[in-house]
């Protein structure tokens, strides 16, 4: 029987019965139903699972549930009640998303950069996002990643 | 004259100066794939296709599936159109498959081959001016007024006295009218919505994680099912030990198939752990028939050296003029290479799954197939059920590129149902998923060419691979069912994609016996091997194999001419001015006139698939160890552009995807089985390899045609041309990371 872990998902705690290895992609998904989080290749290398943690950018497919240690938003939490979040924003009027089943992945992964080191350069920028689209919408993640970065993702104004 | 267009997604992004194609053009008729006759799919109008709400939204069946390529958004806006509704009135949903939504280009309900907006720029259009028709007459009926004057103006039919009423409260009384058949459409200059660039409908959706797939579909009840496929080709089940398995919190069952067992548990998680800790005995094919990289080379080899045996020698496919005479011309220039590709896998984003709920009286299936006439029909041969008892419940593909053309994992959930009684989730490991995929082919091509007087005078192209299409069906047998039957219930000859000719027009796509060029004297033969490699069809198909070795070679000759390979291809496309066209416009915009400094080089790749004009130009700056893109030039003729955004879209995708796959794509093959276990050795393009990459649409009055499956043809050749053109070092077999030379990062 597996003990009771609470994680705070999207400001919510959340009280689950799964086992401390589940990753967390999965108890995301299938115990609280937050599908926009998308599982592709399973061993952290395309990013599709991205959440953060405690505003990190997290691959949830290789974080088991119980080593998280922070408060989790997943894109179903990103954007605020003001409105969608600026990387958000930059991914729509760029008319990103394809398919769009790595989106969520890469908007996780830009919201965090964008976020954590305001001010970066594009280049680095462009040097931190690793995540893959089979669909290989990379031209335009370029221009709203550095729409984003351009706008100061500092805060949710 | 013919003026290029160049998108500028920021000018119309930005709302001011949108650009549009404003060349007038009638309709013309739209090439017939299978030879099936006009669509006429509008006897159901409201109560298939089309519903308004009280709020005069209106929603929209998509019969195709929408896998990235924008169908939901075009679908509509062809609708949209006709219907005489502003756009953002408008949204679509998923269709639970019905023979009535047969896209008529296709023979049959299927997304795929470029196919969508060929079958469907008609039809929807007539759905749509046909629904108008009804609204307005059920006004007309309501006013007791002539239907002719009035008129239908953003969701409203006005009357001549100025009154008006909205489309939602006249759907129920034109539901019930007769469907007027031939209205007029739209001239091309009257378009309000088509031809301009229209943001997708889904894009919000996409962006905050509301968009589900069928990866993300849920049914009351169902189970998970982990399957685990035979590693080798061909093995079976003997036996298994599912102790630990069942050992596994959350797992309830093992259940064993022929050809892979099945961990059954509550949730995906614990039934993934379950099928890792499944013990299963195989039992293998004859050591004998085990087949690895090195076996598939010399029969590769062998195949193009016309040494192939019986079903495998060599088939001529195509020939013009009198190649031998022309190669024994005197003064020619001749010329020989071989070129050769690898086997390639999909790797879609969404993993492989699907839903199944077979009961007595009927099953659902719900999942994202580009193939749902193929699941009902396939069920009707298993279980008997007419295709009305067959409910296929599409669901948005988290991309495809033909893999989801398959339905093995629809039959495999079927099964498990059928055995469960209750809804089954079929699902694999990224793994499974890359080891049991349909690959495009690997391939051989052996050219010859001789020119003279800086001109291409005979042409020899033999190529060597398995058929896409023989292999395709073999899991069909698995479950006993008869691929002849299951034809004829797919729809017109071909349209179900088996193949029970000796020889698979699609093995030669991309030689002379489809190129544009004019070259008097050519001759293509096709040798097949048989493996028992899976393969299927892949974004680009045979174009993908063959268009390498023939753009490459194309290249090759132009040297040999002392030619320079762009005037050397104008000549051989004097009567071609859609591609002279595009050559000049990627040209201009790259700079081709220019000298390049040393080490930088440039390289022209061209296709014609599906009606398309594709031209692409790689610049590359290159060493003897290694090379980095520095741009990519692409301009496209499409035909008429229903949505001048998704072209841009999917014709950067297209290229990159194509991109990808030559720089590292490589499934390789020993002791029987697929190496590669995941994106960690089947290594993808990511961001840091992303060249610039500047897409020019050239205006257009032929008929919608292709757009990603082109682009995605042309980059391997392209990039190829223009490392030669740098350092002198002619790369002819893919992937380019096997020769030792490495792709630098572009973003840095
Ligand atoms: S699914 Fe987690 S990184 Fe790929
Ligand atoms: S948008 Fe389809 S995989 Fe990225």
């Amino acid at each position: 029987m597996a003990d009771i872990i609470t994680v705070i998902v999207n400001g919510e705690p959340r009280e689950l019965r799964v086992p401390p290895e589940m990753p967390l992609v999965w108890a995301l998904r299938e115990e609280l139903g937050l599908t926009g989080t998308k599982l592709s290749c399973g061993i952290g290398l395309c990013g599709a699972c991205t959440v953060h943690v405690s505003g990190k950018a997290v691959r949830s497919c290789v974080t088991p549930i119980g080593e998280v240690s922070g408060p989790v938003t997943t894109i179903e939490g990103l954007s605020s009640p003001g409105g969608l979040h600026p990387v958000q924003k930059a991914w729509i009027e760029n008319a990103v998303a394809q398919c769009g089943f790595c989106q969520s992945g890469f908007i996780m992964a830009a919201a965090a950069m964008v976020g954590e080191t305001p001010g970066a350069q594009p280049a680095e920028l462009l040097q931190q996002m690793t995540n893959i689209c089979r669909c290989s919408t990379f031209s335009r993640v370029r221009l709203a990643m550095m729409a984003a970065a351009g706008h100061g993702v500092k805060s949710h104004d | 004259m013919t003026e290029a267009l160049q998108v500028d997604r920021r000018r119309f992004l930005g709302g001011a100066g949108a650009v549009v194609l404003t060349l007038a053009c009638g309709d013309r008729g739209i090439a017939r794939t299978f030879g099936v006759p006009e669509p006429v799919a509008t006897e159901q109008v409201f109560s298939a296709w089309l519903s308004i709400d009280a709020r005069g939204m209106v929603t929209l069946v998509n019969a195709e599936a929408e896998m990235g390529q924008g169908t939901n958004t075009a679908m509509a806006m062809l609708v949209a159109e006709e219907l005489e509704i502003p756009w953002g009135r408008i949204t679509t949903v998923p269709m639970t498959a019905r023979p009535i939504y047969t896209n008529p280009a296709f023979g049959m309900l299927k997304t795929g081959a470029s196919l969508s907006l060929k079958g469907r720029y008609l039809q929807l259009r007539q759905l749509g001016a046909a629904a108008r028709q009804m609204l307005v007459e059920a006004a007309a009926q309501e006013w007791k007024v002539p239907s002719q004057a009035c008129k239908a103006v953003a969701g409203e039919v006005h009357a001549p006295d100025g009154r008006s009423m909205p489309y939602s409260s006249l759907v129920a009384g034109a539901a019930s009218l007769p469907v007027p058949q031939d209205v007029p459409l739209k001239p091309r200059a009257d378009w309000a919505i088509l031809g301009k660039p229209q943001a997708r409908i889904d894009m919000a959706d996409k962006c905050t994680g509301k968009a589900r797939y069928g990866f993300d579909k849920t049914v009351l009840g169902m189970v998970q099912a982990a399957l685990v496929h035979a590693p080798q080709f061909g093995a079976r089940v003997k036996a298994v030990d599912s102790k630990a398995a069942l050992a596994v919190a959350g797992v309830t069952r093992v259940i064993a198939l022929d050809h892979a067992v099945a961990c059954i548990a509550s949730t995906s998680w614990s039934a993934l752990q379950g099928a890792d800790a499944l013990v299963i005995e195989w039992e293998n094919p004859d050591p004998a028939a085990v087949i690895d990289d090195a076996k598939i080379d010399a029969m590769l080899r062998d195949g193009v050296a016309g040494k192939g045996q019986g079903r495998n020698g060599l088939i001529p496919a195509h020939k013009v003029g009198d190649p031998a005479a022309g190669f024994a011309q005197p003064g020619v220039l001749a010329v020989s290479a071989e070129y050769s590709t690898p086997y390639l896998d999909h790797a879609c984003m969404e993993p492989t799954s699907a839903i199944a709920h077979v009961r007595p009286d009927g099953i659902d299936i719900w999942s994202s197939t580009q193939s749902p006439a193929m699941i009902y029909h396939a069920a009707k041969l298993l279980y008997g059920f007419e295709a009305d008892k067959v409910r296929v419940h599409q669901q948005p593909i988290g991309s495809s590129f033909g893999r989801r053309a398959q339905i093995d994992g629809e039959l495999e959930a079927m099964v498990l149902s059928r055995i469960i009684g209750g809804p089954v989730r079929a699902i694999r490991s990224r793994s499974e998923d890359i080891q049991h995929g349909f690959y495009r082919p690997a391939s051989r091509s052996a050219l010859r060419g001789a020119v003279k007087d800086g001109k291409i005078v005979a042409w020899s192209h033999r190529c060597a691979s398995q058929s896409l299409l023989d292999n395709y069906a073999r899991y069909f047998r698995e479950y006993g069912i008869d691929l002849k039957e299951l034809d004829k219930l797919t729809g017109p000859a071909g349209a179900s994609g088996f193949n029970f000719a000796p020889f698979d027009l699609m093995s030669v796509d991309g030689t002379p016996s489809n190129a544009v060029y004019a070259i008097p004297n050519v001759e293509v033969a096709s040798a097949k091997i048989d493996v028992p490699i899976p393969t299927g069809w892949f974004r680009g198909v045979g174009q993908t194999n063959n268009l390498f070795a023939t753009e490459c070679f194309v290249d090759e000759l132009a040297y040999a001419a002392g030619q320079d390979p762009l005037a050397f291809r104008k000549t051989l496309l004097s009567g071609q001015p859609r591609f002279l066209a595009a050559l000049d416009c990627a040209a201009r915009e790259i700079g081709w006139d220019k000298k390049a400094a040393k080490g930088i080089g440039r390289g022209i790749a061209i296709t014609n698939m599906s009606d398309a004009v594709t031209v692409a130009i790689v610049e590359v700056a290159a060493s003897k160890s290694g090379f980095e893109i520095r741009r990519v030039v692409l301009a496209v003729d499409n035909g008429i552009v229903i949505n001048p955004d998704v072209v841009e879209a999917q014709t950067q995708g297209g290229f990159l995807f194509g991109l990808g796959a030559a720089l590292w794509g490589r499934i390789s093959i020993a002791e029987g089985r697929v190496e590669q276990t995941g994106f960690a050795d089947y290594r993808l393009l990511t961001l840091q390899h992303c060249p610039a990459l500047t897409v020019i649409q050239m205006p257009s009055d032929d008929p919608p045609s292709t757009i990603s499956e082109a682009a995605a043809t042309v980059a391997a050749p392209a990039l190829a041309n223009a490392i030669f053109a740098a350092n002198g070092r002619r790369l002819r077999d893919l992937p380019i990371a096997r020769n030792d030379f490495e792709c630098r990062a572009t973003v840095a």
